[in-house]
């Protein structure tokens, strides 16, 4: 009796860890993708490196030019971890896959955060390298080594979170047709609330109360904020507030599914 | 005869890019949308400069004016180019997939409509907030406006002629699409710094393979000070760059075997 709800969690856990798997396999049969993030990696933080030279770390007498090359090393990484999901589920939609795949015992929603997750766990580590020696080129020694394997930890969570999150967006294609100025917009907001190129602390202070209100702190300038030496959050309220974003965009994601499901028309066979 | 030819092609060019423009424009609401949301796109971005100029006044002689020029110019060269020639970026894939097959049998040149079969509808956002950025800037008036135009344009054809030079090089590498596509990026990423900040090889680079230098730096410097040496040392440059394309382009489609497709032209 006891060990039928138990091989039903197996089976479900199973079921995902393929889809994990098949997005491994995506991410190794496309090294590609992996090795125009490390080149973009390297030209970001030299371009960088040159602005933080020439203002000095930004007129800040806190920051030195070495610890935010390496904040922007850390931004940049979570940020070419979490696969640009939003444009498969666009082309899932568009092709009209989303119509059988929804006839599969599975979610279609958790299966594309499998893949994520799969494609994330060679992704990560080889990126990590490329931001790490670009960091190390451009940067010099990190002035808090011990706070990067903070910001890998939380790093990849947020990388998950932010996966969620692009699911959603890849679903407004079902409204919108083109998802590419969404997203546009997504990575602006990214850019200022997240804290992207600049830790939020330099924005003026009605920026950084209206970011509070939104996921984007908790992506990338909370776990990169480790390095600086002075974090945005602690660590355990990060991961209390990564936890909270990750649900909000999951339940946002269910409730987008089921509305364009609900309305869906399938022509032709 | 051969002026007419050159007029027959530039009348075909402009109908083109007009036929695209409108095909891009059917669909009234996302036309609106997507360049609404680009020019957006590029307000939330400048925010940055407008945060780091606040603390530093000016980087390497560059203040908020500076930026404003050159982010401006920049934002309206690619949207001009994504506007008349949106086939640009995916030069790689067409050759690489055979595509090239459909419109080769054209009457008109072959570049002319890969290039312009296609027309990116957030260019026109690029367009507009580019001029804004370079209106707000108070380094024009309104007597400058030829000169902002003719570095507008320049800046697109540079912008296009580069993406053909590494979208031509699919006829040897093959699949190199996202490569291609990520040496343009490039090519504006490194537009949108202010100028001083590279030197040596790189700067070297930036005015000869990976052209940023004339697709933000001299066609912002030739607003901001306006001359006919360096107007004409710009148009210079655009042309030769292009010819350049062309050439490579041209070479490249003798060894082309084709995809042995059959498609619809409109």
């Amino acid at each position: 009796m006891t060990t039928f709800p138990s091989r039903t969690v197996r089976g479900e856990l199973a079921k995902y860890g393929a889809f994990a798997r098949v997005g491994l396999a995506g991410a190794r049969a496309e090294p590609g993708k992996t090795y125009a993030g490390i080149v973009f990696l390297f030209v970001i933080l030299g371009v960088f490196s040159a602005l933080w030279r020439a203002v000095g770390a930004g007129g800040s007498s806190a920051e030195t030019r070495g610890t935010m090359v390496w904040y922007l090393a850390m931004t940049e990484w979570v940020l070419f971890c979490a696969p640009q999901l939003h444009f498969d589920v666009e082309a899932d939609v568009r092709r009209g896959d989303v119509a059988y795949q929804i006839a599969r015992p599975v979610s279609y929603l958790g299966a594309q955060l499998a893949r994520a997750v799969g494609g994330m766990a060679l992704r990560a580590p080889v990126l990590l390298a490329g931001a790490c020696a670009a960091g190390l080129l451009f940067g010099g020694r990190p002035a808090h080594p011990a706070a990067i394997v903070r910001v890998v930890v939380i790093g990849i969570g947020a990388a998950v979170v932010m996966s969620a999150w692009y699911v959603s967006i890849g679903l407004l294609a079902f409204w919108l047709g083109d998802i590419a100025p969404v997203y546009w917009i997504w990575q602006k907001l990214t850019f200022v609330f997240g804290g992207l190129l600049l830790p939020l602390s330099f924005y003026p202070d009605l920026v950084v109360r209206i970011a509070t209100f939104t996921p984007f702190p908790a992506l990338l300038t909370g776990p990169a904020s480790f390095v600086l030496g002075h974090p945005m959050f602690g660590t355990i309220e990060l991961f209390a507030l990564l936890m909270l974003w990750f649900t909000v965009a999951s339940a946002f994601a269910v409730m987008l599914f089921r509305r364009a499901t609900r309305t869906m028309q399938l022509n032709g066979g | 005869m051969r002026t007419s030819t050159i007029g027959g092609t530039l009348r075909f060019a402009v109908a083109l890019a007009r036929t695209s423009l409108a095909a891009a424009m059917a669909h009234r609401g996302t036309f609106v949308m997507q360049a609404g949301l680009m020019a957006l796109n590029n307000a939330i971005f400048f925010t940055f400069w407008i945060v780091l100029l606040r603390r530093v006044r000016t980087i390497r002689g560059y203040g908020l004016s500076e930026m404003l020029v050159l982010y401006g110019i920049v934002a309206a060269g690619v949207g001009l180019a994504m506007v008349v020639a949106g086939g640009m970026r995916q030069l790689a894939r067409v050759i690489d997939e055979g595509e090239l097959d459909a419109v080769l049998a054209q009457p008109k040149p072959t570049l002319l409509y890969v290039l312009g079969r296609r027309s990116g509808a957030s260019g026109v956002g690029d367009i507009v907030s580019g001029l804004v950025m370079i209106a707000l800037s108070g380094a024009v008036r309104p007597i400058g406006a030829p000169v902002v135009l003719l570095a507008t344009v320049a800046s697109a054809v540079m912008m296009v002629s580069s993406a053909v030079l590494f979208g031509s090089l699919a006829f040897w590498l093959g699949p190199i699409d996202a490569a291609a596509r990520q040496l343009s990026d490039l090519v504006v990423t490194f537009s949108l710094y202010p100028e001083p900040l590279f030197g040596g090889a790189l700067r070297v680079l930036l005015f000869t393979l990976v052209p940023a230098g004339f697709v933000g730096y001299v066609p912002a410097r030739l607003i901001r000070a306006p001359s006919i040496g360096g107007a004409a040392e710009l148009i210079a440059v655009a042309a030769a760059y292009a010819a350049l394309a062309t050439a490579v382009f041209a070479r490249g489609l003798k060894s082309y075997c084709g995809g042995s497709r059959l498609d619809l032209v409109g």
